[in-house]
């Protein structure tokens, strides 16, 4: 349930981040899900496509790297 | 696309033709939730009010706790005030009401989770004069609260007996949010397979200092320790 307003946060700082880069789209999204995040990539990868839908995100590739701890951090953008 | 079920897993780029580039971030998701749950706390520890969060499956005994503490305190648990979450209904909050206490009462509708903005919404709506601690009892659920601080600054998480001692080893996300384990419903161990020290044990792999308690709301046992910690906090 949580997962899609995980999902609009996460095409917020991308889409800050994509502004102050100067970049025109959102081609892929690497995030970085901690294994006691409570958070479940599957859930996110489900939610993604919807969320991204009409941003500059949409149709990004959206790639989840498990890590230890309780994160949930955008590591990095591919961008054009 | 997988065969499957046409999810994403397994090969899931799809590489850009166009030219482009890759920028590091370090953004965390639960960013504007943790500075708005600090900036509560602060605001909260300014009127010298401390937020203890309750985090439980559903019917782990959040609210029986609240009213076996509030006995305990007597006339003063005027002076104590709770945030109520659930998905519908006020029936918890008329609990904490007959208490004495103040309380106010979040539906959530279909939200599975408390968080900090509702934490702050909510709060408009309660009175915190004269009001010395804040208990913030979360929707009952073991997964979503979990990593959404509410502006608490110190978390318990409830297991009781009937639910089983494998809880903490299920969800070890809650288990790592929390300050504090409570099994409640001890009064109920005869009569359910129930292993304290498993449970307890299972918690420590994930937090190894993590202080457990045990007690009967209904019995009364194991309250004292528990009236211990909530008022370590308030010194």
């Amino acid at each position: 349930m949580h997962e899609a307003r995980l999902c609009l946060s996460l095409i917020r700082i991308a889409e800050e981040t994509l502004a102050r880069d100067g970049g025109t789209r959102i081609l892929g999204l690497e995030l970085e899900v901690g294994e006691l995040s409570g958070v479940a990539p599957e859930a996110l990868q489900a939610a993604f496509p919807i969320c991204a839908n009409g941003t500059q995100a949409e149709n990004a590739a959206l790639r989840c790297h498990r890590a230890p701890g309780r994160g949930l951090v955008l590591r990095a953008l591919e961008v054009t | 696309m997988c065969g499957t079920c046409g999810c994403d897993s397994g090969d899931a780029t799809t590489a850009p033709a166009a030219p482009h580039r890759r920028i590091e971030v370090e953004g965390s998701l639960l960013a504007n939730n943790d500075r708005r749950a600090t900036a509560l706390r602060e605001r909260l520890a300014a009127r010298g009010l401390e937020a203890i969060g309750l985090l439980g499956g559903p019917g782990a005994g959040k609210t029986a706790l609240l009213e076996a503490t509030f006995a305990r305190l007597g006339a003063a648990a005027r002076d104590e005030a709770v945030v109520e979450g659930d998905c519908a209904t006020d029936l918890d909050a008329a609990r904490i009401a007959a208490c004495g206490a103040r309380v106010t009462q979040v539906a959530t509708g279909s939200l599975c989770h408390l968080d900090a903005h509702l934490v702050a919404h909510a709060l408009e709506k309660l009175d915190l004069d004269g009001v010395t601690r804040l208990w913030i009892e979360n929707v009952g659920n073991l997964v979503c609260p979990a990593p959404f601080a509410c502006g608490e600054s110190r978390r318990a998480m409830l297991v009781s007996a009937p639910e089983g001692d494998d809880k903490p080893a299920k969800y070890p996300a809650t288990v790592a949010a929390v300050d504090l384990l409570v099994i409640t419903k001890s009064d109920l161990l005869p009569h359910v397979p129930f292993d304290p020290e498993r449970c307890v044990a299972a918690a420590r792999r994930v937090q190894p200092r993590l202080p457990a308690l045990l007690l009967s709301a209904r019995t009364g046992e194991g309250m004292e320790a528990w009236m211990d910690w909530v008022r370590a906090g308030s010194a």
